[in-house]
């Protein structure tokens, strides 16, 4: 610090007197003023006490109004940022909030999830129907029971399969032919008691032959459309015949031909019924049961409801 | 989804302190003022001081306020160099702080619900410049000044603008330095006044 003489420094602070010392005081707490007008400054303030009062009380102020600076800042940023305790409890609500919203979606997600219906699943006892041979000879046609017995061709994996019932081919097979409505007893009787054979009318040797149980020969004595067109009980034998070899869709087609016919319509229409059931068209064999149900005169209605139930 | 995100991993307090690996660091942050510094400091010491508030049954209001002071006490300390880096975290001193300042806000808070004379609480020596009541006080006698006076002040001790910046950019009516200091000092000792009055 550079030494001044007692003549130097009178000077200098007589200089300050007449400049307003106040003015220096921001300075000097500051620390810009010169070295040499700190020292007077520093000199004076030793013999002013009002100097060195008014010093103190400025940088007591200066202290406050760095005091206000900070916490403005403070406060700002503060506010800014949300960190506040308004804020964290917003943080802490917003936390509450979503995590209930994400349990909630989780549980909603959960329960669509398993209240999703199966896909349907195609039963693995399900066989595959396949079509017994149609008007094959005598001979060499297979009895019914024989063709249900037959091994189906596997189906490939890869063809998607129709939705089908529970029922069994095999079943609904055996259910068919346990509901048949035969031809009448008195045709066959009519036709033992009639006259020798050359004398029978081939209808008459039809139903002959179905009472020995030779369908195909009934179905080969009556092939000839002509014959059975004219005569109903021709035609229902042929049918009944057709439909004991497995014929179904032939047999199907006769019971049908007989819609109107006045003696057989009752009786053609439940065996065309069963045509559909031994092929598995469950779909119409419950559109009829359900007509012949509602049909009070059907002599058939009991029979429908029985076999209803066991399907 | 960064929304949710930021909410429930707390990202924002994450992302401040994450520039303040270390106390000394946090520290030298503050003694900067950097707004990072101050968030971090404050996700710190919140939860502490806010436990501290309850247990002198305080408001929230005044525990918001409680935090806000020690975080300014702190940072005045700093500047101050009545704090200096001792290798312990900076929030520690701050709950130190705020310990201190819930006896007195609880003691205050009782003097003004019953007259006696006995349970008005001890001053501390240091003047509390930081307290709302001080600032807020500040802040009515600088707006009786003229505004030309606010201004001065307001430029040079609360935005901490140079005076050659001052100029320069001719924030005020005058045009040199040395009228811009006289100028100032007759508004600080305005201001004196006012103080000293009040």
């Amino acid at each position: 610090m550079p030494q001044l003489s007692n003549y130097q420094i009178n000077k200098l602070s007589n200089s300050f007197n007449m400049e307003r010392l106040d003015n220096k005081i921001e300075q000097y707490i500051l620390g810009e003023l010169g070295e040499k007008d700190r020292i007077v400054f520093e000199e004076t303030l030793k013999t002013d006490p009002e100097l060195a009062q008014s010093v103190a009380a400025h940088r007591a102020l200066m202290e406050r109004l760095e005091a206000l600076r900070l916490r403005k800042k403070v406060e700002n940023v503060l506010k800014e940022a949300d960190f506040g305790l308004k804020g964290r409890r917003k943080k802490f609500l917003g936390r509450i909030f979503w995590g209930f919203a994400m349990a909630l979606a989780l549980v909603v997600g959960a329960y669509w999830f398993f209240q999703q219906k199966p896909a349907i699943t195609i039963p693995k006892t399900m066989e595959p129907q396949v079509q017994p041979s149609e008007d094959k000879k005598p001979s060499d046609s297979a009895g019914p029971e024989k063709m249900a017995q037959q091994e189906l061709p596997p189906v490939p994996p890869d063809i998607p399969k129709r939705p089908k019932t529970a029922e069994t081919p095999k079943r609904l097979l055996a259910l068919a032919h346990a509901y048949q409505e035969a031809p009448e007893t008195s045709i066959i009787r009519d036709s033992r008691e009639a006259l020798p054979d050359s004398a029978k009318t081939i209808t008459q040797r039809a139903a002959e032959q179905y009472a020995k149980g030779n369908f195909a020969a009934v179905v080969q004595m009556l092939l000839s459309q002509d014959r059975v067109a004219q005569d109903e009980t021709a035609l229902f034998l042929r049918a009944s015949a057709r439909f004991k070899l497995g014929q179904n869709q032939k047999a199907a087609s006769d019971f049908e031909a007989l819609n109107d016919s006045f003696e057989f319509n009752y009786k053609a229409r439940w065996n065309y019924m069963l045509c559909q059931l031994a092929l598995g068209e469950m779909d119409k064999v419950h559109t009829l049961l359900k007509e012949m149900e509602v049909d009070m005169d059907s002599p058939f209605r009991g029979k429908a409801l029985e076999l209803k139930s066991k399907l | 989804m960064p929304r949710i995100l930021d909410i429930f991993l707390d990202r924002k307090t994450n992302r401040a302190c994450g520039n303040y690996p270390d106390h000394e660091a946090l520290f030298v942050g503050l003694a900067r003022e950097e707004s990072d510094a101050i968030r971090c400091l404050s996700a710190r010491v919140a939860g502490s001081i806010f436990k501290i508030g309850k247990n002198h049954r305080l408001t929230n209001d005044d525990i918001e306020e409680l935090i806000c002071d020690c975080i300014t006490l702190c940072l005045q300390k700093i500047k101050t160099g009545k704090y200096v880096f001792q290798g312990y975290a900076p929030a520690t001193f701050v709950i130190e702080i705020a310990k201190n300042k819930a006896q007195n806000y609880r003691r205050n808070a009782m003097r003004y619900e019953t007259l006696d004379i006995e349970t008005v609480g001890e001053k501390s020596d240091e003047p509390d410049y930081v307290s709302l009541v001080e600032t807020e006080l500040l802040e009515k006698l600088l707006s009786q000044l003229d505004a030309s006076c606010q201004n001065l002040i307001r430029l040079k001790y609360l935005e901490e603008r140079k005076d050659k910046e001052v100029i320069e950019l001719k924030l005020t009516q005058y045009t040199t330095v040395d009228a811009l200091k006289n100028n100032r000092a007759r508004c600080m000792k305005k201001l004196l006044i006012n103080v000293i009055i009040y």
